[in-house]
């Protein structure tokens, strides 16, 4: 139990360093901490970065699994328009953007 | 991801997906390196895009997941050709012109100059033609930078010059030192100014030389006006020597000019007796006019507009397409009506004193009558003009007195 902690705390230090080295170094966040990053044109266009998979999907809603969560999106007509393992671009009429903690 | 050519190309198949392990079967997609696009759900399936090469390799994926996988639509080349490969002749023809159309590219059909107004495009062409750079050439021969310095060296008013292919296109961007104004040098000749007029002597304004004639003189064509040599004299106002100039003076002169000009009462116009038109095309420089078989023994003018065709912006082609508009006219002679005739003297007349105003002559006095007869009027009469005068001549040393000589 003792090593896990120590461990714990040894990571947390690291992680301590890399931000303060990133926001040193002017280095954007999201390649930092490996965060998604969503880039959305009025309602129509999503476009998604780093994303892990796809949770759930009809026309009416999109889940997907990112670092820290899940990212729900909803609205009408929503098509992926294309997907690679990393990024992701949506096109539909987007009534909400909506993070879930886990 | 490919971009729509690309996938036209390699050809991708649109399928809809049933069952419950939709969202699964995309991940494992993503995860074996296959992106599906264009997802849309309808109705309980999914239906997206696969790349042809993609559709072989789901097979495994479907079993996992549990899905079914139903092939709605094929498109792209490899379905074309498949589902055209009866008519072996079309898609030859369409290979064909894909490949006529990339041999095209690759030469240079056309060449265009801008920024040229001192050198005609040409005059610009035939140096090109003398270097080896001409239309239909491969472009990847054309060395644009040495082509550059080979126009500087020949042609000292271009100041700057870039050569660019543009596609089949060469343009050639110039600027011209149009500022061709030079210092002229001062003459160290020793020269005479002499009278190219007879008249009488306005004004004389001397810059150099001695003058010797004064206003109010009569002069004669020939007579010098400002001699080149000027005496150096001493304190006794003797003549101690002679120093030899270029003569320089402003001298305006009264003289009369004659006139005598007949005019024509006829005139001959050119009447259209028949219009051929045609169609002019020029393929790899073989060139063809299609006409419609007509013949007049009249002599004939031809026009040709001709333009060069061109796929997109830049990409000419080797094919110049025009019409031809040739016209067989008879010369015919008419005759002006009297009034108009009065006024076609009257406008000639007018023109010539215009032209003579334009050469720097300032009309004094105007005696000029217009006469006719049946067939002709005469512009007859003398006009009165103020001249600029005086020419360059050798120096005529003065005649030394022999007890001077001694």
């Amino acid at each position: 139990m003792g090593g896990a902690k120590q461990k714990e705390q040894k990571n947390a230090c690291l992680s301590g360093r890399r931000i303060r080295l990133a926001e040193a170094l002017d280095i954007p966040k999201e390649t930092v901490y490996g965060l998604s990053c969503v880039t959305m044109i009025g309602d129509r266009e999503i476009y998604i970065e780093n994303y892990m998979s796809i949770l759930e999907y009809t026309d009416k809603k999109l889940r997907l699994r990112v670092k820290g969560g899940n990212l729900l999106i909803t609205g009408c007509r929503i098509c992926i328009l294309y997907f690679n393992d990393t990024d992701m671009q949506v096109r539909g009429c987007i009534d909400q953007i909506q993070f879930e903690r886990r | 991801m490919e971009s729509n050519v690309q996938r036209k190309i390699c050809g991708y198949v649109r399928i809809q997906i049933t069952g419950s392990g939709q969202e699964r079967f995309f991940n494992l997609c993503s995860y074996r390196q296959i992106f599906p696009s264009n997802v849309i759900y309808r109705d309980g399936t999914c239906i997206c895009e696969i790349l042809l090469k993609d559709y072989w390799n789901i097979k495994s994926l479907v079993k996992k997941t549990g899905i079914k996988v139903r092939l709605l639509d094929k498109c792209g080349l490899p379905f074309f050709v498949y589902r055209y490969k009866k008519r072996g002749a079309l898609v030859a023809g369409l290979f064909l012109a894909v490949v006529f159309l990339y041999v095209m590219s690759l030469h240079i059909w056309s060449i265009d100059f801008q920024g040229n107004t001192y050198y005609s495009d040409e005059v610009l062409m035939s140096f090109l033609e003398s270097i080896g750079i001409k239309n239909g050439m491969k472009s990847s021969r054309i060395l644009c930078d040495d082509v550059e310095s080979a126009m500087r060296i020949a042609f000292d008013e271009i100041t700057w010059v870039s050569v660019e292919i543009d596609g089949t296109l060469l343009r050639v961007n110039l600027k011209e030192n149009l500022n061709t104004q030079t210092i002229p040098e001062k003459s160290t000749e020793t020269r005479d100014l002499v009278s190219d007029y007879d008249g009488v002597v306005l004004s004389i304004i001397t810059r150099t030389g001695t003058p010797k004639v004064k206003a109010g003189d009569v002069v004669t064509k020939g007579q010098v006006l400002v001699s080149g040599v000027i005496e150096l004299h001493d304190d006794a106002q003797m003549v101690t020597g002679n120093r030899v100039v270029y003569a320089d003076a402003d001298i305006y002169v009264q003289t009369e000019y004659e006139m005598d000009m007949r005019i024509a009462q006829s005139y001959e116009v050119d009447q259209v007796v028949h219009e051929n038109k045609g169609l002019y095309i020029s393929i790899l420089g073989r060139d063809q006019t299609f006409l419609l078989p007509v013949s007049f023994d009249y002599p004939v003018r031809k026009e040709t507009d001709i333009t060069q065709l061109k796929l997109f912006e830049n990409f000419y082609l080797p094919v110049f397409v025009g019409s031809v508009d040739i016209q067989y006219y008879d010369t015919v002679t008419c005759f002006y009506e009297e009034e108009e005739f009065l006024n076609h003297c009257q406008e000639i007349l007018n023109e010539e004193l215009a032209n003579l105003e334009k050469k720097g002559v300032e009309i004094m006095e105007n005696h000029v009558i217009i006469q006719s007869d049946d067939l002709c009027a005469y512009l007859r009469g003398t006009l009165t003009l103020k001249v600029q005068a005086g020419v360059s001549a050798p120096v005529t040393m003065p005649e030394v007195a022999p007890d001077q000589s001694q």
